[in-house]
């Protein structure tokens, strides 16, 4: 038998580089944009469920961080317009509309290299209560940067954010 | 820089974050179980109070890390409230810590996500 002893340390040189390239910016505009669809498409219908709700957060929490790293390189992922109704079939509820929302919005670009994102996503009743949501963050702001999209209808909630952060 | 990434130093230390979030929260927002009663006026400046402190006291830490503080505070009247986040980064040496308050009048839910540079 033939062990193979040698461990091959990574190779990768250095870049020097400290900034992201001018083309690889993390983009807020059209991460909002996206993440806007996403919740108004998905959730303009819904009804507040508690047995749903913790479900629905993640699935779109996973989906917007799925999409972020596929985003494309240039404007933000969209669904052209389609004659057919086939696929435009009405989901049976939120969670499997999230679902198809993600099948119907494909995407293959190469995202933003060297950035690390955080997708957070709360979802809540409305039941005439006061809330707030905010957030401060320590980073480099010429870099890193960050996108709030909330959504209401008279059941729910939700409030999205995304941070982008730069990985040196 | 070596011996700074490979000690502890460099690493996500949650005990430590955790204590320091459970300390500003409780301190703002008043003492368990009971807590302060919900008001509209103060909320802002808790939450200020909250997030701007937990930054200082993890800034004072001087580690090699960004940080992203968020809080949201919520009356209690029996509605219901979730969150959720997903993160795309290096498992090894980022880390998050999520600290729930849950008082008489209202929810506090803090979450402290640490990346490093």
């Amino acid at each position: 038998m033939k062990e193979e002893t040698e461990v091959k340390e990574a190779a990768i040189p250095n870049t020097f580089q400290t900034e992201p390239k001018k083309d690889e910016r993390f983009r807020p505009a059209d991460v909002r944009h996206y993440v806007d669809d996403l919740l108004t498409t998905t959730l303009k219908t819904a009804r507040y469920n508690a047995a749903e709700a913790p479900l629905l957060a993640r699935e779109l929490s996973k989906l917007i961080s799925q999409t972020l790293v596929q985003f494309p390189e240039v404007g933000y992922p969209y669904n052209p317009p389609k004659e057919q109704s086939s696929s435009s079939a009405v989901p049976s509820s939120a969670v499997a509309g999230v679902a198809q929302y993600g099948a119907e919005h494909p995407t293959t670009g190469r995202g933003f290299p060297r950035y690390k994102h955080i997708v957070q996503v709360t979802i809540g009743e409305v039941k005439d209560q006061g809330m707030r949501v905010a957030s401060r963050s320590l980073w480099d702001p010429k870099v890193d940067s960050c996108v709030s999209c909330h959504f209401q209808n008279n059941s729910l909630f939700c409030v999205a954010m995304v941070f982008g952060i730069y990985f040196e | 820089m070596d011996d700074l990434q490979s000690s502890e130093e460099a690493a996500f230390v949650h005990e430590d974050v955790r204590s320091i979030v459970k300390e500003v929260v409780e301190s703002t927002l008043g003492p368990l179980p009971q807590g302060k009663p919900y008001s509209h006026e103060s909320v802002p400046e808790w939450i200020d109070t909250i997030c701007s402190g937990i930054t200082k006291r993890l800034a004072s830490l001087h580690k090699p890390f960004k940080y992203v503080v968020s809080s949201v505070i919520m009356q209690k009247n029996g509605a219901g409230l979730h969150t959720a986040s997903s993160c795309f980064w290096d498992n090894a040496t980022d880390g998050s810590v999520v600290h729930p308050f849950e008082g008489k009048f209202l929810y506090c839910v803090t979450t402290v996500l640490g990346i490093q540079v």
